[in-house]
């Protein structure tokens, strides 16, 4: 009798610990979750000039979550046109505290530079980014890609 | 009708060991949880977990109502890191909750064997026990 009444207390204070440990796990799962899922992405500046293999853009990051979010890794592709022109890829390193943002200035590079001079000057060449950025918003999870995309227009 | 109620309350206990145990040693909530189990502790763990359980509950009908509830209440407290989150915010992901009830379902199957064997452990020590005492 005494050992079955140890083991249940055993396994009410594990309980205890338990039910503690998981309720904080919870939390900071629904703080990262919520910090990812709030991010925002705006495109702050584009710049081409035909003839260059230069593309340079700014892209503007918000964290308006709970938690600081660190952008690892950014990767991007340029559709000019409609077809894959070049890209390019950036690893900032860079922490963005909750509830402010933050402006990466980026480059990429023309890599089909004859496709790029056959188009049409008389016409604006028409811009497809798409684009992944890696996020970690809580040290103690991996880190999550965030794909986005934007279009504009170059002379 | 209280041996009854001391097994659902011991299973609740054990399922409750068992989440976060089972947390703390897999899946992405692993590095989230306040009190960390170093993973070579995860069967071990679920065999003694399993052992306490069997040992609370001496009558195998009453153990077995046990088991049953711990295996329950760890996967559905299991699930439930994963949804609660999702109760306050707008744009929750279906992703998150695909991967909750997937290692929920980890938890029901792999924390069912190594329970079983700490159950099944813990009835032979009863056997033995009540052998002695008889």
């Amino acid at each position: 009798m005494i050992v079955q009444r140890l083991a249940f207390a055993t396994l009410t204070l594990l309980a205890i610990v338990s039910a503690y440990s998981l309720s904080v796990a919870s939390r900071r799962f629904g703080d990262a979750a919520q910090t990812f899922d709030g991010i925002e992405l705006e495109l702050a500046g584009f710049a081409f000039e035909r003839g260059s293999q230069a593309v340079t853009f700014a892209l503007q990051v918000e964290n308006p979550g709970r938690n600081d979010a660190r952008v690892t890794f950014i990767e991007y592709a340029f559709v000019v046109n409609g077809v894959v022109a070049g890209g390019g890829d950036a690893r900032p390193g860079a922490t963005i505290p909750s509830g402010e943002s933050l402006v990466f200035d980026l480059q990429g590079r023309i890599n089909d530079l004859s496709y790029v001079e056959r188009q049409p000057a008389d016409e604006p060449l028409r811009w497809l980014v798409n684009a992944r950025l890696q996020v970690n918003v809580d040290e103690r999870l991996d880190s999550v890609f965030i794909p986005f995309s934007f279009r504009t227009e170059t002379p | 009708m209280i041996g009854w109620l001391r097994a659902v309350l011991t299973g609740i206990l054990g399922g409750l060991c068992v989440a976060w145990l089972l947390t703390s040693t897999s899946g992405d909530l692993d590095g989230l949880v306040a009190f960390d189990v170093p993973r070579v502790l995860q069967i071990p763990g679920l065999i003694l977990i399993g052992l306490l359980i069997g040992i609370a509950v001496p009558v195998i009908g009453e153990g077995a109502v046990a088991y049953a509830t711990a295996l329950l209440v760890a996967a559905t407290v299991h699930v439930m890191l994963y949804a609660v989150p999702g109760l306050n915010m707008a744009n929750y992901t279906n992703a998150r909750f695909n991967n909750g009830f997937s290692t929920s379902l980890f938890v029901l199957m792999f924390g069912g064997i190594f329970l079983m064997i700490g159950h099944g452990a813990a009835i032979g020590l009863n056997v033995y026990a009540r052998g002695l005492y008889d």
